[in-house]
């Protein structure tokens, strides 16, 4: 078990109940047009209701054309998530009455998704190694290790967005400029049971998203928009009960699933994320412990106050009344269509970094910080591929310079945002092997050796530690301007006669 | 040059040569539209080119053609009969009506309908119901009663209708004019105020058969803005009604029966003349059209309600106490339908028996070309008669409903007058997009017999 | 669920609720007998069997309908245009009535 979640579990005194987590996400696709209709998909800062048409306004007589790239980028995001795609699709009709919904139905995906069956494996680090690791999930280490967790992931389909609600006085306001934008949903199995492991998938997905250049998946814009469904069971056996261990999935383990589940709504942040799903366990446990039932129901998060707060009530379910679009036609893919969508992934996050600590030998800290954006890895390949590279003399024998470049870069001693070639440049000035004077280095080793006949006549007599006395003293002459590799030598020269 | 009786195309070709000019045209129409609309009530709104800046149709571009109002006509206000949409102005245009005004038509005024294409008498309409141009005290069938009306009164030389399940042949067959339902798929339905997605479709109504393959020549064909019309090539039906075709033609015996006594007489009667022409008849089967009745009424009032959703009366329109007692009944039951635990029994299993009704066509279609029927069971009936229905939209299309469920294309003709006077239509049935087939046929009808003159009897009422 | 033809005064306004329509009490009857009468009526769809069809939803047989992203929007409507029909806007927007969270 994670270190942290292990801590905060102790801290909440939750052995006796068991956290069983869902996690609903949209994700906002960055396509250039509206999911069914030409309208641009970037609303950001227009004039209300003027990115609108006769579609994505509900207007009478108005039909949905499915947008293309959307539909191959929602296959992409299935596949980065390890689903299965189906070769049968199509869209439905989730109906429901609200302003924000302009046709009164939202269309949407039911029975036949575009994407089913995957799954998120992440792995926590060796304990005790380096306490920075002890807080992420090193997704590298192979599924062989028994304490990687495995995520399901549901399904992912694909839907339109409402348009923007504003509340003021007594009244409120729409706008449909965002109306008909395309939206991924990522639906995960009930298979968390503590905050942080939320918050390290979170990122996680927010990295792979960003990888696939679909979304910009920013929780703070509404990019990415997280729906936790929160309930508490009994723990089984608080002390040997294994929680969602990759050798005993979630789905292979019998225990009762709670009969009842709160939603959350208005999660803006990762860190909003854990906090709200923290507040929950405890305001369960509290009911729980009462001998009570938690009601179903939506919650939304208050962060200021650190609270959920009633919203309103799921008991009577919503009835979608779905049905079949008949306004658009199925979508059948073939098994080439699938594949080449597939071929136009790129090397994903997990793969990259393990592929990092294999290939430049990177430690896992520096691989995961350089795989957290794919602009910053592939700079960093760049970089190490570079000849002018070959320049460079790493002080540190057992350091590698493609690991140099990744401490520099880790630890911003050179901005990388510059170009590369100004990168190299820098990076070449602060490493380059120091020019040797050679006149000026036999004379200050002369004078040094002269200077302290006493150590020179104990290095004779066999004391060759002492080369590093000789070593110290020369370069503080030099004023360190000199390569310490070139004085030894040279030492060992002058005095190994 | 004496207008009263000319077709489209012969009125195109009297402009082309310069005997009458566009203006004359419309100022025809125009004058005979106001002047008899009091008494027939086709028109919701009647465009006046008189008054400055009262419509966005600058000039004259050509002949006047009459439209339903679940059309969305730009500038033109378009109400599908209800109060819902009282006020309501569309900014953009239906494919269709665009498609025409480029070929150089024009909107002379919106049509009369059932509230939301719900009804086959026009009697749902918020504004009234119009009248049987023949006899008006009778409904002139719906829920295109309009369009038929005005095409039949000779108010314009043609005009453009939508069919769900009955709406365009139902009404053509009750005022003796020409109605054609396209294939689904084959026009667009862009702009079309939605009733049943699955059905719907545009269609002309006209006076003669050449128009009718005129005005879908024009308005057929692959839009953009509509994801389930086809690509299809549009042949030119013009053309093509001039072959000198012999058809195989089914007559299927059940929808023979439970008729008014004279449809059968006339319909029989074409039939054997059909097949004086040289034409094979034979007998066919069927599946019982009651069942279409079932499958329609499920799944058109589960469209339904969904589709009017949208009529909440925050971006346009008034809210939803101005639905009429016919739509909100239709919501109801389509809402009921698609309810949680009733999707099952109720919406598959319509669906499943779609399949069944569209084998059925198909297996019948190996075996003839073209089939032959009564459009409707009865002639013309009394305003007012429908209340006595819950469902009497669905009754009354009974003969139309397995085409409309399959989305295959069929006709409504005139072939005679019952005794008390009042037009029977002749329906022919075709396999999909076979339009081409069912044109040439009633065009063989129409050369031998002008409709028995029907169409010339109809309009000389309103000399 | 069995289905249910014989509707109650409860069910009728249970619909009406889902539909988002406004009935008075005087119609609820009505609703009964008109929705009950229909519901009756397509049950002779039970007489056929349908235990190996599958379900036609496009009768067209069309698939793989798309657009292409990017492509000119010819329907844009500016903000008076999208607006000019509501009856109740403000600065653009349209306004109804505060909705209680």
């Amino acid at each position: 078990m994670n270190y942290e979640s292990y801590i905060i579990n102790r801290l909440n005194n939750m052995n006796k109940y068991t956290p069983v987590i869902g996690l609903e996400i949209h994700v906002e696709l960055k396509t250039k047009s509206k999911m069914f209709c030409q309208c641009d998909a970037d609303f950001f800062d227009k004039k209300p209701n003027s990115n609108t048409c006769p579609v994505c306004l509900g207007m009478p007589g108005a039909l949905p054309v499915p947008n293309r790239t959307a539909v191959e980028w929602a296959i992409k995001i299935g596949q980065a998530l390890g689903c299965s795609i189906n070769k049968q699709s199509k869209f439905d009709r989730k109906h429901y009455f609200y302003p924000d919904l302009p046709k009164a139905y939202q269309i949407s995906q039911y029975d036949e998704p575009l994407a089913e069956h995957g799954q998120v494996i992440l792995t926590p680090s060796p304990r005790g190694k380096n306490p920075v690791i002890n807080k992420r999930m090193d997704p590298s280490v192979t599924p062989q290790d028994d304490k990687s967790k495995i995520f399901r992931i549901t399904r992912v389909h694909l839907e339109e967005d409402t348009g923007k609600l504003t509340h003021t006085g007594k009244d409120t306001l729409v706008d449909f400029n965002r109306s008909g934008v395309p939206l991924v949903e990522i639906v995960t199995e009930p298979d968390f049971d503590n905050s942080v492991d939320v918050k390290i998938f979170l990122e996680e997905l927010h990295t792979i998203i960003r990888y696939l250049d679909v979304s910009d998946a920013n929780m703070e814009e509404g990019s990415m928009r997280l729906e936790p469904n929160i309930s508490l069971r009994k723990t089984l056996n608080p002390k040997s009960e294994i929680r969602n261990n990759i050798k005993i999935p979630n789905n292979k383990q019998k225990f009762e699933l709670p009969n009842y589940k709160v939603e959350v709504k208005n999660i803006n942040s990762f860190n909003f994320a854990k906090r709200a799903i923290e507040y929950e366990i405890k305001r369960q446990a509290k009911i729980l412990d009462k001998g009570e039932t938690p009601a179903q129901e939506t919650r939304g998060y208050d962060d200021k106050k650190g609270v959920t707060f009633s919203q309103r009530s799921k008991e009577e379910a919503q009835d979608y009344r779905y049905f079949p679009e008949p306004d658009i036609p199925p979508m059948v893919f073939s098994d080439e269509e699938i594949e080449s969508i597939r071929k136009t992934l790129p090397e994903l996050p997990h793969e990259k970094l393990a592929r990092f600590m294999k290939e430049y030998r990177l430690k896992y800290a520096d691989a995961f910080i350089l795989t957290r954006n794919i602009q910053t890895a592939l700079y960093f390949e760049s970089i190490c591929a570079d000849t002018a590279l070959e320049q460079i003399e790493v002080p540190d024998k057992s350091t590698s310079s493609q690991q140099l470049v990744a401490n520099v870069m880790v630890n911003k001693r050179i901005p990388t945002r510059l170009p590369q070639e100004e990168f190299l440049q820098k990076l070449i000035k602060l490493y380059k092997p120091v020019e040797v004077d050679e006149e000026k280095l036999t004379q200050v080793i002369d004078h040094v050796i002269a200077q302290h006949p006493t150590q020179v006549a104990q290095y004779k007599g066999g004391k060759m530690g002492l080369i590093g006395f000789f070593i110290g003293q020369v370069m503080k002459e030099m004023k360190g301007k000199a390569d310490p590799k070139t004085v030894r030598k040279k030492i060992h020269e002058s005095l190994d006669i | 040059m004496d207008i009263f009786g000319k077709s489209i195309t012969q009125l195109r070709e009297l402009i082309k040569d310069k005997k009458l000019s566009k203006q004359e045209v419309w100022e025809y129409f125009a004058k005979r539209s106001t002047k008899y609309n009091k008494k027939l009530n086709a028109y919701v709104t009647l465009l006046d080119k008189t008054q400055k800046g009262s419509d966005p149709y600058l000039g004259f571009s050509g002949i006047p053609l009459a439209i339903k109002d679940n059309f969305c006509t730009k500038g033109v206000r378009t109400t599908a009969s209800s109060k819902v949409l009282d006020d309501f102005v569309p900014s953009y245009e239906s494919t269709v009506t665009a498609k025409l005004k480029a070929e150089g038509y024009e909107l002379l005024g919106k049509t009369n309908m059932d509230a939301w294409a719900h009804g086959s008498s026009t009697e749902t309409s918020d504004y009234g119901p119009t009248k049987n141009p023949w006899d008006i005290v009778r409904a002139p069938g719906g829920s295109s009663g309009g369009t038929a009306a005005a095409v039949s009164a000779y108010l314009v030389p043609g005009g453009i209708g939508s069919e769900t399940a009955g709406s365009i042949r139902q009404p053509a067959s009750w005022c003796g004019v020409v109605g054609l339902k396209p294939t689904y798929g084959r026009v667009s339905r862009y702009g079309v105020i939605a009733m049943g997605s699955s059905f719907d479709c545009p269609g002309p109504m006209t006076t003669t058969i050449e128009d009718a393959a005129l005005l879908l020549g024009i308005i057929a064909g692959k839009d953009q803005y509509d994801a389930t019309s086809t690509s299809n090539e549009v042949p030119n039906y013009r053309k093509l009604l001039h072959e000198k075709k012999v058809f195989t033609i089914g007559v299927p015996k059940e929808y023979m029966k439970n008729l008014e006594k004279d449809v059968y007489k006339r319909v029989t009667e074409s039939i054997d003349i059909l097949q004086k022409m040289g034409h094979t008849i034979k007998e066919v089967s069927l599946l019982n059209p009651s069942y279409s009745i079932s499958v329609y009424t499920i799944l058109q009032r589960a469209e339904v309600s969904s589709n009017l959703g949208r009529y909440d009366g925050i971006r346009y329109g008034n809210n939803r106490s101005f639905f009429g007692q016919e739509a909100k009944r239709r919501i109801m039951l389509g809402t009921y339908t698609l309810s949680h635990g009733y999707y099952d029994a109720f919406y598959k299993k319509a669906q499943k028996i779609k399949t069944l009704i569209i084998n059925d066509l198909k297996r019948v279609f190996a075996d003839v070309d073209l089939i032959a029927a009564p459009p409707t069971p009865m002639t013309a009936l009394k305003l007012g008669e429908f209340e006595k229905y819950p469902f009497f939209g669905e009754t009354m299309d009974v003969l139309n409903e397995a085409a409309a469920v399959a989305g295959t294309p069929a006709i409504s003709i005139p072939c005679g007058l019952d005794s008390k006077g009042l037009p029977v239509g002749l329906q022919f049935m075709g396999n999909y997009f076979d339009e081409e087939n069912i044109l040439n046929l009633s065009y063989q009808f129409e050369q031998e017999t002008n409709f028995f003159d029907v169409i010339k009897l109809g309009r000389e009422k309103y000399i | 669920m069995p289905k249910k033809i014989d509707l109650t005064k409860e069910d009728v306004l249970h619909i009406a609720k889902l539909a988002n329509l406004p009935i008075s009490e005087e119609n609820i009857a009505k609703y009964q007998k008109d929705l009950s009468e229909t519901l009756k009526y397509v049950e002779n769809l039970d007489e056929l069997d349908i235990s190996n069809v599958q379900p036609t939803s496009h009768s067209t047989n069309l698939e793989n309908i798309y657009f292409k992203d990017g492509m000119k929007n010819s329907r844009q409507f500016s903000q008076e245009e999208a607006t000019r029909n509501a009856k109740n806007t403000k600065n653009g927007q349209f306004v109804v009535k505060r909705l209680m969270l």
